[in-house]
């Protein structure tokens, strides 16, 4: 029992910490993005 | 918020749903293999997420195989794109099925690692493909990254399918679960088990279309904020 708990805990570790890296690196290029959008707003309004 | 966004989220939720009852099919449903001791049998029910692991990692490579050919024809970033997103699944779920394998391997073979073949040539993927973004973040120019990363992206591949036949090809201790077409009664499996396993399977498959999306729309936001950055002149 125990092999397949632990076996079941790697395969759902590994799909956990893929999802969280995408999650994070989407919600820090989103935010880069629209730091960027707000300054090319700014460069265009010319202020 | 955008209708392909919603749809997105729609697939992520079905997908969700699909591994949760693939779980209680597994642990539940599937009938006990026969001839094998309390520990083996727990641990047999592996096999419903490690073989399904095993298959999204070949068919992540082979879509970056792919994307790797279509960035080669038409040299278009989208395809590149594909390559990437879909390589980085690939290791992921290699790492999965090369660890939940070994914790099979325990009970089953009395030791975490042997160099058979199936292993050997499965931790050679897995190196390959470590190599192939060692490559892509050793080059500044997207361009010529893309362009080098698509021709290894093709020869790495090669490994994939020996890894697949290393089993039927080379003697070894590691299980044929899926038989080959001129032996169809030569199954790993009991009819019993194959609709959980097949279930698993496709739910896999899914979750990694699902996964494979979200990475791509994460690309498509680098591609946006490098256009905006060239507008500011950055």
């Amino acid at each position: 029992m125990t092999y397949m708990v632990a076996a079941y805990l790697i395969i759902w570790l590994v799909s956990f910490v893929l999802i969280l890296s995408m999650v994070f690196r989407q919600r820090k290029i989103d935010q880069e993005l629209a730091l960027l959008r707000d300054a090319l707003q700014d460069k265009d309004t010319g202020r | 918020m955008a209708r392909s966004y919603r749809g997105l989220i729609v697939l992520t939720v079905v997908s969700g749903m699909g591994i949760l009852a693939a779980v209680v099919l597994a642990l539940i449903v599937a009938p006990d293999a026969a001839g094998l001791t309390a520990n083996e049998m727990f641990a047999q029910r592996i096999i419903y997420f490690h073989v399904p692991c095993a298959w999204l990692s070949m068919l992540a490579f082979g879509v970056t195989m792919a994307g790797s050919i279509g960035y080669l024809v038409t040299g278009r970033r989208s395809w590149d794109s594909l390559a990437v997103s879909s390589a980085e699944i690939g290791i992921a779920f290699t790492l999965a099925a090369i660890a939940s394998g070994s914790i099979w391997a325990k009970p089953a073979w009395n030791t975490w690692w042997t160099w058979d073949p199936r292993l050997t040539t499965y931790t050679i993927v897995l190196l390959l493909y470590i190599a192939y973004f060692m490559l892509r973040s050793a080059m500044e120019d997207s361009a010529r990254r893309a362009r080098f990363a698509a021709v290894y992206g093709i020869f790495a591949f090669i490994s994939v399918p020996i890894t697949f036949f290393s089993i039927r090809w080379w003697k070894t201790i590691h299980p044929v679960l899926i038989a080959n077409a001129q032996n169809t009664e030569n199954w790993g499996l009991s009819k019993h088990m194959r609709p959980v396993f097949f279930f698993s399977l496709a739910v896999f498959t899914l979750f990694y279309v699902v996964l494979l999306l979200h990475r791509l729309r994460l690309e498509d936001t680098k591609e946006q904020v490098e256009e905006v950055k060239e507008q500011l002149g950055y």
